[in-house]
């Protein structure tokens, strides 16, 4: 699966859309499905399409796009994606990357961050076992900082259950 | 950032409250609304900013139109034998959707076995009826069911199941080979409706609206699938042939002597006193799919004759019955007769 994590690295300057917005930080969700098919040379082409028809099993892509509506740089951004009960994170969708930092949380209360591998659930019977990404229930992340008038956008890959 | 924490508390407590997804093998439940939002916080001007709910991404799962139709016997066969009751043809109705749905069933039979269908369930020979069961057991817990006309057959929830079941009563004079096929078709409605399901057109479909996608075979809510019922039977021929044994011209053969007597084959004339052997043959065909079983044949002695004796030949016995028809009946019987097979067994009479 294709990654659509974006770090603060890719940053636009482009006049921001129509969104939710704060004093300095506008905030902006969407919900994109991720559409396969297979082009004249037989390979597998994956688009992300604005789609009005969601139904169990299509992947959907998850977007926050965070823009910086001010002059002057904004620090220490941490935000966090809770992932709707009906949805299983698509376990790479979200890859390493340096600029951010990222950490899951699985849907037990209370929650507690951490790196998918030190994450445990209860089983079936009782005994702990290893978190997976169709366990995730949030995801939070941490960016250095937001450039003036730049955006960032982060996006994470989830199957409809 | 203390604030942000705090804001993620607060959510997790409304997460509590909130009801688990529908476990569904088909998937999350049409019309649920998935929601995904986030909480923000930031430094500016040396000030922690903490935005809760600051945006959410919400859509509804739309209404998926799944179903699978399956005949259940092997091959899609099932043979009866000629006079057989209550042959099962199974097929298996599943709702691979994620909401529940009505289903319109309908039967068409085509062939040359020519059952007629019942719709009262009857059961009378040279038909056939439907019925719905629960556990693919043909028994009196099924019900009797019309699948004539467009209406609602019945409701199924997402990922329910039931079997149609076609049952077949077998007319015992059925040749051997003759075949109908029976073919189920479902039709996906509206639950508890007998409105057909529609696509929702795609200029009409919203994210935040509960719309309609087909996703059957050929995305149009209709399945069927064709299970055929094939009749085995013995291909029975007769035959009744006379030889005179001898002519007694002088009177002298007694009826137990002519029961035993040999044959003369000079004798040509059936005169009165004459000694007469009937052998009564039955054959069932080489290419029969089925031996005969359970084989009667009474032969009826007319008046002008007089009962002498019998032989049984390849029959497992042969009786004479004095006090039935006007001077007896004889009848043989054979417990099985596979096909390409013949037997036969010998009537000893004196012409009075």
């Amino acid at each position: 699966m294709k990654s659509y994590i974006y770090g603060a690295a890719i940053i636009a300057t482009s006049a921001f859309p129509a969104v939710a917005q704060d004093a300095a930080l506008a905030v902006e969700m969407s919900v994109f499905e991720v559409v396969t098919s297979i082009d004249d040379d037989g390979k597998e082409i994956k688009q992300r399409v604005a789609s009005d028809n969601l139904v169990p099993q299509d992947v959907v892509v998850i977007s926050a796009n965070l823009n910086n509506m001010t002059d002057e740089a904004l620090s220490d951004i941490t935000f966090k994606l809770d992932v709707d009960p009906s949805l299983s994170l698509v376990a790479d969708s979200i890859t390493e990357y340096d600029a951010i930092g990222y950490t899951f949380s699985t849907r037990q209360k209370p929650a507690h961050f951490a790196a998918l591998d030190d994450l445990t659930v209860p089983s079936e019977d009782g005994a702990e076992r290893a978190a997976t990404a169709d366990d995730i229930g949030a995801i939070q992340v941490n960016l250095a900082e937001i450039g003036a008038a730049k955006n960032a956008v982060f996006e994470y890959s989830a199957t409809i259950r | 950032m203390n604030n942000f924490y705090k804001g993620m508390a607060t959510l997790g407590a409304i997460l509590l409250t909130s009801a688990a997804p529908a476990a569904f093998a088909a998937g999350t439940e049409a019309g649920t609304s998935v929601s995904n939002s986030i909480d923000v916080s930031y430094s500016s001007g040396g000030e922690t900013i903490l935005i809760e709910d600051a945006d959410t991404a919400t859509f509804v799962v739309d209404r998926r139109v799944d179903l699978s139709l399956e005949g259940q016997d092997g091959g899609k066969t099932v043979t009866a034998a000629a006079g057989a009751n209550d042959q099962v043809l199974s097929f298996l109705l599943t709702n691979e959707g994620n909401d529940a749905s009505g289903y319109d069933v309908d039967i068409a039979r085509t062939g040359d076995l020519g059952l007629t269908y019942d719709p009262t369930g009857a059961g009378t020979d040279g038909s056939f009826y439907t019925v719905l069961s629960a556990d693919n057991s043909f028994d009196a817990g099924d019900t009797v069911v019309d699948l004539t006309g467009d209406n609602n057959t019945l409701d199924l929830a997402a990922d329910g199941q039931s079997y149609i079941l076609v049952v077949a009563n077998v007319a015992a004079s059925t040749a051997d080979g003759l075949e109908d096929e029976f073919t189920v078709t479902a039709t996906a409605l509206n639950a508890g409706t007998n409105t057909v399901s529609q696509q929702t057109p795609d200029a009409s479909m919203t994210l935040a609206a509960e719309d309609t996608v087909f996703a059957d075979t050929d995305n149009d809510g209709v399945e069927s699938d064709l299970e055929t019922l094939v009749v085995t039977a013995p291909q029975l021929t007769y035959s009744k042939t006379v030889a005179i044994v001898d002519e007694n011209l002088d009177g002298a053969l007694s009826a137990a002597a002519c029961g035993t007597a040999a044959i003369d084959a000079t004798a040509t004339a059936a005169v009165p006193g004459a000694c007469l052997e009937y052998t009564i043959s039955i054959s069932n065909g080489g290419s029969a799919t089925s031996p005969a079983s359970t084989i009667v044949i009474s032969d009826t002695i007319p008046g002008e004759e007089t009962f002498a004796g019998t032989a049984t030949g390849d029959f497992d016995d042969v009786t004479y019955d004095a006090g039935t028809g006007p001077k007896g009946t004889v009848t043989g019987t054979l417990s099985t007769l596979a096909a390409g097979d013949s037997a036969s067994f010998t009537l000893r009479v004196l012409v009075d």
